[in-house]
């Protein structure tokens, strides 16, 4: 009994003091009303459960640089920064990304083989992306390019804030599948979204001759201009002039009674803003600089006037068109394939595969998962991930059932906080949810989870 | 169990490298800054014409129809216009005295008017033995001054024969004479004669006549006629400027300011490093007076050393007649040429020494054939001549050098690691170039050499038998300078970039240069640098 108070304690601050990456662990466990978020087609524990108003929130940061790849040595109070490991150790395109959910209301009830779930939440996206290419041509100069290019593409910057009401809905079917899906109006409130980003610079074998090719396009809803914020009332943002709209599908296969597998797809959606919507765009740009050209005058200008012709020239080429019609913007969708096997009664492993997609880059996650339920009360995770990049961490959940609610804790990297240096992901999933009986077993799964 | 250990071990990681992040106090860049630029230069495409525009020698050249180019020193032109030539001095006539016949009276009274007339031939002096026929004037005056003791009033009236006015009449004049009492009466008239037109010739009977005949009528009046009454005419003309001569215009000896033609251009050469196929030396004559010049005793010579080489051959043999417009021509500019080429002198031997330059002398005669009366002068009339020494681009060159210099001095050279030159090139010109980079310091003292490689920078194209560029050569040359070598040379403060040009296969063949034979340089930099922090 000491060792399980020893344990919970432990687990409590390790979760405190650690984050979470991508919604993993909350995927798994499917005992949680908030799992329905990443698979609509599930069947929570509880016959119905309502969260208490601002009392559920995610907040989760991304990067696939962890503070080790930048750092070379602290030694003698000294921090040590080695810019060449730093290159190597990034991707083509690096990303440091923010969401932040939170629920406003929601409930979700049980009626015989139907599961029916109501959220309303606020959510944000932020991501800044950064080339390799780019760090490395300050750095490193264009010589290692020579006879190739300096890729910039995927360079920018999204942020994104949106209300969404989600009604969902799933089935049992003949007790073995699980079907559901969720309907979601959203209400746009800010965008700035880089929508494409392709620029490159090649660099000739021989002659060195520079050659950028570019088209980018910015788009902003949002009182804000080139001149600065024009933010006069809140009804600037809070309206309902950039509607949207997007689903989200699950399904569930139990294929005995030990293993099950399901796959769901979210966010599949777009908002259309029309409210102080910009775009800024350059198409098919193409710039190429050959040095100076020596013509019969034999005359090298190297004066105030040359520059600024050339400086013109520049200003010129990257002249910014603008239009102002509206435009939609598509929601980042992601996907989740699930398999489960229940070893006993208490204890359950998983496999998932995650992914989300991206115009730029791709990063598919691989977890290994665990979870143990202590009698009615407390059920722990915990789950290994190894993404694409090479990047794994560790992630833990813990669900406490107590004073006829649902307290929930869960982090898909525990070592971010004990261990930040390493840390490519700060998560940190919180939840409280008033709850009612256990639900019938007659209903739903045999299995305890 | 084995969560609790797993988690205790993590707690206790968290507070070391917590520790460790929170007692940093200094950031540090643990690498050097190493960065490698590749830079794109320059990029041209020249031809010999535009690299005579960087040795200053473009304005020498020409291009002949066919884009064929070639090189034309010429001296200044001289020029000697008409009124030099010939030029009309001031004259001087008079006529009388007339007086009136009394008899063997000392006076009589004559109660009728009183007439005097007289017609004379006045000579015009001209210094050169002009025999003028026709005199046209710009500009000038005639003077007319009359004193008379007879008391009486009247007028005088002139008349030249042959002589037009401005309007096309007649020249004839009228001036009163008037009487106020005392013993004598004196008439000072100008007349002024631009635009007047003189026949010369006393109506078709000699040379150089200004025929003239004065009518003096003197009204009665009650005033004895005295035997020594008489009246005086003196005329003169001055400030005389012609705007047409015609006749025989004189013999004259012109000056001929001695010239000289300096030829940059073979300065840093030695003797036959450029040797041309057939250059030529030519004496340019514009001639728009009527009348035969001829050039003789010409002294062409030029100078490689303080030893002249002086033109000579059958050029010299024959004197030089100049054309010259005939009177219905008036108003045309004859051009005259005579070229001493490889034939008929020892020009191309000449050129051949790469001398610094060559001066010229000749005499110049006009009229030395003999008098002929067909010869006329305008006022805008001139001879003019001028020298070119003309030098096609048909031949070879050897070693031709140019160089420049690049000052490094204010760069940091200690953040090199290397430097690196490319030179991409496709050379559709006949000239082989070479370079070479010295390190220099400030006083230009020669240091150290980056070019080690004895093979050509830029190779001729390939050019036919007859001299002509017919496929341009391609070719890519790096050069290198390690840091080894700028640490070698702590004095390095300057570039000496030297500039090597022959004609194709080793200047043994003659090779011929137009406008199309052009040179596209690319010219790349990598630079790779070292800075510790």
């Amino acid at each position: 009994m000491r060792q399980i108070i020893l344990l919970i304690v432990s687990v409590l601050i390790i979760n405190i003091n650690t984050a979470k990456g991508q919604g993993i662990t909350r995927h798994f466990m499917t005992n949680l009303p908030v799992s329905l978020h990443t698979n609509p087609s599930l069947f929570p524990d509880y016959r119905y459960s309502i969260g208490f108003p601002l009392g559920n929130w995610f907040w989760e940061t991304n990067t696939n640089m962890s503070l080790k790849q930048m750092i070379s040595k602290i030694e003698n109070n000294t921090l040590y920064i080695s810019p060449n490991k730093i290159i190597d150790n990034l991707d083509k395109v690096n990303f440091v990304n923010n969401e932040f959910d939170l629920e406003l209301l929601s409930t979700s009830f049980k009626v015989k083989k139907n599961y029916f779930s109501l959220f309303l939440s606020n959510k944000t996206f932020f991501e800044f992306r950064y080339p390799r290419d780019l760090l490395a041509l300050g750095w490193q100069g264009n010589g290692p390019f020579i006879g190739g290019q300096a890729d910039f593409s995927g360079i920018g910057v999204d942020a994104v804030n949106y209300n969404e009401l989600a009604l969902g809905y799933s089935r049992l079917i003949k007790d073995k599948l699980y079907i559901g899906g969720r309907f979601k109006y959203l209400q746009g409130i800010v965008n700035l979204k880089t929508v494409k980003s392709d620029i490159t610079i090649s660099i000739d074998t021989t002659t060195y001759w520079l050659t950028a090719n570019y088209s980018t396009m910015i788009r902003i809803a949002a009182p804000i201009d080139t001149n600065g914020p024009s933010f006069n009332s809140p009804s600037d943002v809070l309206n309902f002039g950039n509607p949207g709209m997007a689903f989200d599908i699950g399904a569930s296969y139990k294929i005995n009674d030990k293993l099950s597998a399901s796959l769901s797809i979210i966010d599949l959606g777009y908002i259309h803003w029309t409210k102080n919507t910009k775009s800024y765009f350059l198409e098919n740009g193409k710039l190429a600089f050959q040095g100076l050209k020596i013509d019969s005058t034999f005359n090298f200008d190297f004066s105030d006037s040359a520059l600024n012709l050339l400086t013109d020239t520049l200003m010129e080429k990257f002249s910014f068109q603008k239009s102002i019609t509206p435009f939609s913007t598509s929601l980042n969708s992601k996907l989740y394939i699930t398999a489960n096997y229940n070893l006993t009664p208490k204890d359950r492993f998983g496999l998932v595969i995650y992914n989300r997609f991206d115009s730029y880059y791709n990063l598919m996650n691989y977890s290994l998962l665990y979870q143990r339920k202590f009698g009615n009360i407390l059920s722990l995770c915990a789950n290994y991930t190894l993404n694409s990049r090479g990047n794994s961490k560790l992630g833990t959940g813990l669900s406490l059932r107590i004073l006829g609610s649902n307290f929930y804790f869960i982090t898909d990297d525990i070592v971010s906080l004990i261990n930040p240096i390493n840390a490519h992901t700060i998560s940190f999933n919180f939840g409280w949810n008033y709850i009612k009986s256990k639900p019938k077993k007659s209903a739903v799964s045999k299995t305890t989870f | 169990m084995i969560l609790f250990i797993v988690s205790g071990s993590f707690m206790l990681t968290s507070t070391s490298c917590i520790k460790d992040l929170l007692s940093i106090k200094e950031v540090k860049i643990e690498d050097s800054f190493n960065p490698e630029l590749a830079i794109p230069l320059a990029h041209a495409n020249i031809s010999v014409l535009d690299m005579m525009k960087f040795v200053n020698q473009d304005s020498i050249a020409k291009i002949d129809p066919d884009g064929f180019i070639r090189f034309v020193y010429a001296s200044y032109p001289q020029r000697v216009y008409a009124n030099e030539i010939v030029n009309i001095p001031n004259q001087s006539f008079n006529a009388g005295p007339f007086k009136h016949n009394t008899g063997v009276n000392d006076s009589i009274r004559v109660n009728m008017p009183i007439y005097f007339f007289d017609k004379i031939d006045n000579n015009v002096y001209l210094p050169d033995g002009e025999e003028l026929s026709k005199l046209h004037f710009k500009s000038g005056k005639m003077i007319l001054k009359l004193r008379s003791t007879i008391r009486r009033a009247g007028e005088i009236e002139i008349n030249i024969t042959g002589a037009k006015l401005k309007n096309g009449k007649d020249f004839s004049q009228i001036i009163p004479i008037s009487y106020t009492g005392g013993t004598e009466t004196y008439i000072y008239d100008t007349f002024d004669l631009s635009g007047c037109k003189f026949d010369m010739t006393a109506g078709g009977t000699g040379y150089n006549k200004i025929q003239i005949s004065y009518t003096i009528t003197l009204n009665q009046n009650a005033n004895y006629i005295r035997k020594k009454d008489e009246v005086e005419i003196d005329v003169f003309y001055r400030n005389i400027e012609f705007s047409y001569l015609e006749g025989y215009l004189g013999a004259h000896d012109l000056n001929y300011a001695a010239d000289s033609i300096v030829i940059n251009l073979l300065k840093n050469l030695e003797a036959n490093n450029m040797r041309f196929y057939n250059p030529s030396l030519s004496f340019n004559f514009k001639n728009s007076a009527g009348m035969p010049f001829q050039i003789s005793n010409q002294q062409v010579k030029s100078y490689a050393t303080v030893n002249p080489v002086q033109l000579s051959g059958s050029f010299l043999l024959t004197p030089i007649d100049v054309y010259f417009p005939s009177l219905s021509e008036t108003g045309q500019t004859k051009m005259t040429s005579s070229v001493a080429n490889r034939y008929n002198s020892n020009i191309r031997d000449m050129l051949n020494e790469a001398p610094g330059y060559f001066t010229m002398d000749m005499d110049i005669k006009t009229n030395s054939a003999g008098k002929r009366y067909d010869n006329f002068l305008t006022d805008s009339s001139y001879f003019e001549i001028m020298t070119e020494i003309n030098m096609p681009l048909y031949g070879s060159l050897k070693n031709y050098q140019y160089e420049f210099y690049l000052g490094v001095d204010s760069l940091d050279m200690s953040i090199l690691e290397q430097i690196q030159l490319n030179l991409l090139s496709e050379n559709g010109t006949p000239l082989d170039m070479n370079l070479q980079v010295y390190l220099a310091d400030t006083a230009r003292n020669i240091l150290d050499s980056i070019v080690e490689s004895t093979s050509l920078l830029f190779k001729s194209g390939v050019v036919d038998t007859s001299g002509k560029v017919i496929k341009p050569t391609k070719s890519l040359t790096k050069f290198i300078v390690s840091k080894d070598k700028i640490e070698k040379n702590p004095e390095l403060s300057q570039f000496i970039i030297r500039i090597f040009a022959s004609s194709a296969d080793k200047a043994t063949k003659d090779i011929k240069v137009y406008t199309y034979n052009r040179l596209d340089l690319k010219v790349s930099l990598y630079v790779k640098l070292k800075i510790e922090f």
